[in-house]
């Protein structure tokens, strides 16, 4: 499939890391969708730019180190949906732990990654609106893509 | 942690759903889940394995030392 919307998109997490940082080590893992997600938001690598300005020519641009970004959904509060428990789980743990993500598109094509919660902040607006949380989910490891099948 | 088949009895410790399953639990109801499942479940603290809180109760008193019995030196007849 070419273009698709991101209707029927989907998050999930596990508590449990894979045994190796490919698809057949996440696609082993159990995963728990995190319900009422209102968006993902933009997620993926991006390398610092290292330049150089010679007294002699152009500014030379090399890539520098990778930082593979952060995904900050935003969810509609619901105290009874495991993943959105786990994900809790996981803002609130104080360790180094790292939580294993993975984001479904409408094909089914698949993104994997770990990653840490930095925090949950909640947003209660005005009276005609959803109780929100924007978590904020740093990404530790390389994205790995899987093609829908 | 992946699911190898190998399935563990829960127990549910306050009520919850999965949105990808669409499974309701109610606390205190008996389940059983894949190991991915219930790892998933305990480290949200939603759920223990069943039979865990018993477990310190139902464990064998320490048995009483039985008296010993002198040995009886062998003598060549």
């Amino acid at each position: 499939m070419g273009s698709q919307t991101a209707a029927g998109s989907s998050l999930a997490i596990s508590a449990a890391t894979p045994a190796t940082l490919d698809a057949a080590g996440y696609t082993a893992l159990t995963f728990t969708d995190i319900g009422q997600v209102e968006k993902l938001g933009s997620f993926g690598a991006s390398f610092a730019k290292v330049e150089f300005q010679p007294l002699k020519g152009a500014k030379q641009k090399y890539k520098g180190s990778a930082d593979y970004g952060a995904l900050q959904p935003s969810i509609a509060i619901d105290s009874v949906d495991a993943g959105q428990t786990i994900l809790q789980t996981a803002s609130d743990d104080e360790t180094q732990k790292l939580y294993s993500f993975r984001v479904t598109y409408q094909d089914g094509a698949k993104r994997f990654f770990q990653g840490r919660s930095f925090g949950s902040p909640e947003t209660a607006d005005g009276a005609d609106s959803m109780l929100m949380a924007t978590p904020t989910i740093e990404i530790c490891t390389k994205v790995v893509k899987v093609a829908a099948t | 942690m992946s699911d190898t088949g190998k399935t563990v009895r829960a127990t549910v410790k306050s009520d919850f759903n999965d949105a990808g399953t669409e499974r309701k639990f109610a606390a205190g109801e008996t389940h059983e889940l894949t190991a991915g499942e219930f790892e998933n479940y305990r480290a949200a603290g939603l759920v223990e394995a069943t039979g865990k809180a018993d477990a310190a109760d139902t464990s064998k008193p320490a048995r009483a030392k039985r008296p010993r019995t002198p040995r009886v030196a062998k003598t060549a007849s």
